[in-house]
């Protein structure tokens, strides 16, 4: 399977502590991942690395996700963080942002509304949309450029059962997309990944299939944090 | 002459169209609207892009030096450039003592700070996600900034109505610098003093009037581009 993401030697550092260190990873296409560990741990801090938005102390980054410098992944955030304006025009932006003609924005952006169920939002002003709509649109726009790494950070934390359905329900319909899923929940990442990773003081612990990970104690931080005992 | 006398007086010049009253209005918008362009355009790019450097000791000092610029008493700045146009002055070659261009000047100066202070907190009240948000879709640096100036729109075209409001009520500086020379540098707030020192209360009104309602009006039309995402 050809690597859709390469990491090897990578370490980032905050007031002299490990921020986040992955020593070699690699990932393939349309693999599903669930980064999992306590709070602190690096999870969303490997993501920003991967995605740009942090830049290492060392080590190297390859993100193979598409055509173009624009393309790096697209990162879903826990909060949606949404432009102002209406849900077209957030679904549109990244679209606008690559110059498609606006026949294919249209498009692409109904059909990504439609994915997440806003089909009829549209022209809905985003500062009107309930948390859980907000981050159905953050999802949509995501998308809309049709990427081919996805990195999702917490993205149904603090919704209802039913908007986590609806973003779950999206995600497991993407068989071409690398996902790279930050969950506090291990449920959700259970039901969502292939492999996981676990993360505890910044280090890239484990890094097994799903089913390993449930099944046993594989060191004594993996023991705790399986057993509530981590926060 | 009563009030009443130099109103009635007043909405007789307006509404005859007296060119000597017009032909000051013009003066006065032209100098100002083309001083508040100058400065937003030097201003609001300039906040913005400080307004995105979020942790900095230097940008601490230069917000506290700015803020400072923009209590600038206004005579005050008139007379520090007025002693650069000067004929003694280093800019004296220019020739641009008591010429709109000087008023124009002395406009920028007295504006800029304000949008730039101005500029600099609506950016930086936008939340950081919104530029990330942008450059996780693939923004360039440069519309990242777009996105987080079109976030901030309404605290912008707050900070060029402020400049706007300054520049426009200004007596004190366009009168050391323009000289007040009739047909040539009067403006407004000048030929007000005037006006009411040789007692003619009804042109003196009239200018009162239509700066008044020049100021409400330009506010009202800042404030409409803001509510219908002019940007967007």
């Amino acid at each position: 399977m050809k690597p859709v993401l390469e990491v090897s030697g990578l370490k980032k550092t905050f007031r002299e502590s490990i921020a986040c260190q992955v020593d070699n990873l690699q990932v393939g296409a349309g693999e599903r991942l669930a980064l999992v560990g306590p709070s602190g741990a690096g999870k969303t801090t490997f993501l920003r690395l991967v995605n740009g938005l942090e830049q290492p102390d060392a080590g190297e980054i390859f993100v193979k996700s598409g055509s173009g410098k624009r393309d790096r992944g697209v990162m879903v955030f826990q909060r949606p963080h949404l432009f102002s304006g209406s849900v077209y025009y957030n679904i549109a932006y990244g679209l606008k942002l690559r110059k498609y003609p606006a026949n294919l924005v249209e498009e692409r952006v109904a059909k990504a509304a439609v994915q997440v169920g806003l089909e009829h939002a549209l022209g809905w002003n985003v500062a009107t949309l309930s948390a859980g709509e907000a981050q159905r649109v953050s999802l949509a726009r995501a998308l809309a450029v049709r990427p081919r790494l996805l990195l999702l950070d917490e993205p149904t934390a603090n919704l209802d059962p039913g908007n986590v359905r609806v973003i779950e329900e999206v995600l497991q319909g993407l068989f071409e997309v690398t996902i790279l899923l930050v969950s506090h929940n291990l449920a959700q990442a259970r039901r969502m990944a292939r492999r996981i990773l676990f993360f505890n003081s910044g280090h890239l612990e484990i890094d097994v299939p799903a089913q390993d990970f449930f099944r046993a104690s594989l060191s004594s931080a993996h023991g705790l944090f399986l057993e509530g005992e981590m926060p | 002459m009563s009030i009443l006398q130099g109103l009635g007086d007043a909405l007789k010049l307006l509404f005859n169209l007296d060119p000597h009253l017009w032909g000051i209005v013009g003066r006065s918008l032209q100098v100002s609207l083309l001083a508040i362009a100058l400065a937003a355009c030097l201003a609001v790019p300039l906040g913005a892009v400080l307004g995105l450097i979020r942790e900095n000791r230097f940008l601490k000092g230069f917000i506290v030096f700015n803020n400072a610029l923009m209590g600038l008493p206004p005579v005050v700045a008139g007379l520090v450039v007025y002693i650069l146009l000067s004929r003694q002055g280093p800019l004296g070659s220019w020739q641009l003592l008591f010429t709109v261009t000087a008023m124009v000047i002395v406009q920028v100066v007295l504006a800029f700070p304000i949008i730039l202070g101005l500029s600099l907190s609506a950016v930086q009240a936008v939340p950081p996600g919104i530029r990330e948000a942008a450059k996780t879709l693939g923004a360039s640096p440069r519309e990242q900034v777009l996105a987080v100036m079109r976030e901030a729109k309404g605290g912008l075209l707050v900070a060029i109505a402020a400049g706007l409001g300054r520049v426009l009520a200004e007596v004190g500086a366009v009168m050391l610098v323009g000289g007040n020379i009739a047909g040539r540098t009067r403006v407004m707030t000048t030929a007000i003093v005037l006006e009411t020192r040789q007692g003619n209360f009804g042109l003196a009104m009239g200018l009162g009037l239509i700066l008044i309602l020049l100021s409400v009006g330009l506010n009202m039309l800042i404030n409409a581009l803001g509510g219908k995402g002019a940007w967007r």
